[in-house]
């Protein structure tokens, strides 16, 4: 074979370079049409890592949602530079055992990242979450952070608002998408859960949505499908929130859910949290579209 | 191959220099161990600086590695600039690399002698006077300020784009160039104010190469010049031996031109060894010299003029109107001394805005007088001032910016967040929005709303002014295009200061 002279490997590089941004990304999966409740596991206890063990056993296991070999996200909300007892992010147990558990379901790969809101180095520390991760000691996991140049403009399907977004591109390419919000206090929705938390994997002026909140995070939330959704209510922050700061506003609460319904997910958070779902718009405008059930009374809670 | 041995210590030290950079980043300790303000204990222009700015308080222990090579420039001259300055290291780099490529080009006709005592002299009467810009050409602030501010972000830019390109063809192969290079990259994307200039003012020190190596070290660098005068009396220098047969070799080799005289010009000197390895006879050699008075006695004149001529530009600001349109938006990092004590300790070396975690601290062009150019302040639309963050007082080297201990700055007032209600969604639209509530760091928040009884579900945001510390979350998030709706201001509900 005749050696690649420097010219040809440079006019080879180019015109790779040049084609890449022209590679088909897979677009956003819309979403089914008529919602069935699905089952949702309701757990308490003092241990986050059982609780997590527990709830998902009750779903069939990690290994109904993981097959060997897939490619996991595990979507935490370390959207702050807190500490656990602050409970502003997800318990990082909760976070280090569904890691566990996909990879021993088979996963090839278990991403873990939040695009945060105060600095990342110091939220993914300071939450524990960087620490309980390391702690597991397994190369297939991955605490990583946000790039910017993994962003892609997607078009949502069925998108009221939200019509157009950039998204992160390894949550849109997972296998499988876990979405593992914690229960808190947030003065403009009342409450912030599972649906909002997707917001993690919006790039761009992302605040900009909260000028329609309900509406698109419903849109992001068709789009963007959690393939399951383990609920954190181990601590709630009640006030200050999202962020708090300080343990005066934090109840412990010792309990948890793990469900496939994005909208009975939150809509058990709120109601572990106080208030009643269909007054926070988000959930009842999820309802009312069709992207899960919010009607606890319908769903079978195991 | 030959061992040499000054380019080995000037690149080993280099390499210190960038390990020092390259660790001055928060990367998940809130004390850093190896800050590259370090640097500047061996700086004693430094030293003179801060003694400029606080007097005798500048007689301080953190000092006493600059004052011991003072002490050791009198008796072996200006080593510090051929051996350690990591500024001399980039220009002999740099120049070599420039005659490489354009030719050696006419050689400017070298200054007869070291001309930088008069900058120095020039910048400490200003100093003294009031124009406090010493630092703005101390060799090392200049080194790492444009590192900091336009080569590294340029480097990081063009690694990242690269990094962007393997990602299409394998994200695999990204991930793990990212993780190769992750000790040289920067965290987000670093852009800076003033990184036009900064790179341009770089950029021509650089270029001074090419009237003659080591321009800047002989004729303008304040530091080199400092080092010269004490190396001028001291009891060595480099002088012929009685074997010597006048063949100029030393005089047309020496990178400085010291070597055209003899006694070799200790002023200019920087000790690199070059005469007495082209001597063909080795006759050129250290020895005793008889000590000479600081600055040659034909430049006395000239330095005379230079502090004259300082004292009148230090004066200059009190008679420029502009100095007191500071504006309402000159924000200090947390931490910092008051505004004139501030401008007068800081030497702009900006280590502040290398370890910033958001990118926050920008150097001032104008906006805080002529004294206070490169100065760092918080530009909140930019980059925010992170919580619990205190790395800004940790790495700056004269105490311009103070150290917080834990818990001390979280309460550090910077500034007060004031509302555009003209701008702001909820007030001008009654459309809800409160991204700036959502992220304000305190506890309770400072920022709060209130109810419209006329529009029920209306949120509409107001500062709690007692509780905000003008972090500036709220300005950076706020999601109006262009300028946000709510901005800091210097005013500061806490504290008379700033109306003295």
């Amino acid at each position: 074979m005749t050696p690649l002279s420097r010219r040809r490997f440079l006019g080879l590089g180019l015109r790779a370079a040049a084609l890449a941004p022209w590679l088909p990304l897979p677009l956003a999966r819309p979403a089914r049409a008529a919602p069935v409740p699905r089952p949702l596991a309701e757990v308490r206890g003092e241990d986050p890592a059982a609780l997590v063990r527990t709830a998902v056993g009750k779903l069939g296991g990690m290994a109904a949602f993981v097959r060997p070999g897939d490619r996991v996200v595990v979507k935490p909300n370390i959207g702050w530079d807190r500490t656990p007892e602050e409970a502003a992010n997800t318990h990082p147990a909760v976070v280090a055992e569904l890691a566990r558990l996909a990879r021993r379901a088979g996963a090839r790969l278990v991403r873990v990242f939040d695009r945060t809101c105060n600095d990342a180095r110091r939220s993914y520390e300071r939450s524990g979450i960087r620490a309980a991760v390391e702690a597991l000691g397994d190369d297939g996991v991955r605490l990583e952070y946000v790039r910017d140049d993994r962003f892609v403009v997607v078009a949502l399907a069925g998108a009221r608002k939200l019509t157009r977004w950039p998204l992160y591109r390894p949550a849109l390419t997972a296998d499988v998408l876990i979405n593992c919000p914690v229960v808190k206090h947030h003065g403009l929705t009342g409450v912030t859960l599972a649906m909002k938390n997707l917001m993690g994997v919006m790039g761009g002026n992302r605040g900009r949505i909260h000028w329609d909140i309900a509406e698109s995070l419903v849109d992001l939330n068709l789009a963007v499908r959690s393939h399951l959704v383990v609920v954190d209510a181990t601590r709630i922050l009640t006030r200050n929130g999202p962020q708090g700061g300080g343990t005066e506003g934090v109840r412990v609460a010792n309990r948890l859910a793990a469900t496939t319904d994005v909208v009975a997910a939150d809509a058990w958070g709120a109601r572990v949290f106080g208030v009643d779902p269909m007054e926070v718009g988000y959930i009842r405008r999820a309802h009312e579209r069709g992207l899960g059930v919010a009607d606890l009374g319908r769903v079978p809670v195991r | 191959m030959r061992v040499r041995p000054r380019r080995t210590v000037q690149l080993l030290l280099f390499l210190g220099f960038l390990a020092l950079f390259a660790r001055t980043a928060y990367r998940g300790q809130d004390l850093l161990d190896w800050p590259v303000h370090l640097v500047f204990r061996l700086d004693p222009l430094a030293f003179v600086a801060e003694a400029l700015a606080v007097g005798r308080e500048a007689l301080d222990p953190r000092w006493l590695g600059a004052l011991v090579l003072a002490a050791a420039t009198v008796f072996l001259g200006r080593f510090f600039c051929g051996w350690m300055c990591p500024m001399g290291t980039v220009l002999d780099g740099a120049g070599a690399g420039l005659r490489r490529v354009v030719g050696p080009g006419r050689r400017l006709r070298r200054a007869p002698a070291a001309l930088a005592p008069v900058v120095l002299v020039g910048l400490v009467a200003a100093a003294a006077a009031g124009l406090p810009l010493l630092g703005l050409f101390d060799p090392l602030s200049l080194l790492l300020r444009s590192l900091t501010l336009a080569v590294h972000p340029w480097l990081d830019a063009g690694l990242k784009a690269a990094i962007a390109v393997a990602d299409r063809a394998s994200p695999d192969a990204a991930d793990l160039l990212y993780r190769w290079l992750n000790p040289v990259l920067s965290f987000g994307r670093p852009r800076f104010l003033t990184a036009g200039l900064t790179a341009a003012g770089f950029g021509a020190v650089l270029a001074l190469e090419l009237l003659a190596p080591r321009f800047w070290c002989a004729h303008l660098c304040p530091l080199g010049a400092l080092l010269g005068l004490l190396a001028r009396i001291g009891p060595f220098g480099r002088s012929r031996a009685p074997d010597c047969r006048p063949c100029s070799a030393c005089g047309t080799a020496c990178p400085t031109g010291a070597s055209a005289a003899d006694p070799a010009e200790p002023g200019m000197c920087i000790q690199c060894g070059t005469c007495a390895s082209v001597c063909p006879r080795a006759a050129r050699r250290p020895g005793p010299v008889r000590p000479s008075s600081p600055v040659p006695r034909r430049h006395r004149r000239a330095v005379v003029a230079a502090a004259g001529l300082g004292l009148a530009a230090g004066l200059f600001p009190r008679i420029r109107a502009a100095e007191a349109e500071t504006g309402p938006y000159l924000l200090r990092p947390p931490g910092a001394k008051g505004e004139d004590e501030f401008r007068k300790r800081c030497i702009r070396c900006g280590a502040c805005m290398r370890v910033c975690p958001r990118n926050a601290l920008h150097p001032t062009l104008l906006g805080a007088g002529l004294g206070g150019m490169w100065t760092p302040r918080l530009v909140p639309r930019l980059g925010y001032c992170e919580y619990h963050c205190r790395l800004c007082g940790q790495v700056c080297p004269t105490g311009a910016i103070g150290y917080l201990a834990e818990g001390e700055k979280e309460r550090w007032t910077i500034g007060l967040a004031v509302f555009d209600r003209n701008r702001c969604l909820p007030w001008r639209s009654g459309r809800n929005c409160l991204v700036c509530e959502e992220h304000c760091p305190t506890q309770p928040k400072a920022i709060v709303f209130d109810r419209d009884s006329g529009r029920p579900g209306l949120k509409l945001p107001r500062v709690e002014e007692n509780r905000c510390v003008g972090c500036g979350i709220c300005e950076t998030k706020c999601p109006l295009p262009g300028r946000a709706a709510i901005r800091v201001t210097r005013e500061n509900p806490l504290s008379l200061e700033i109306f003295f």
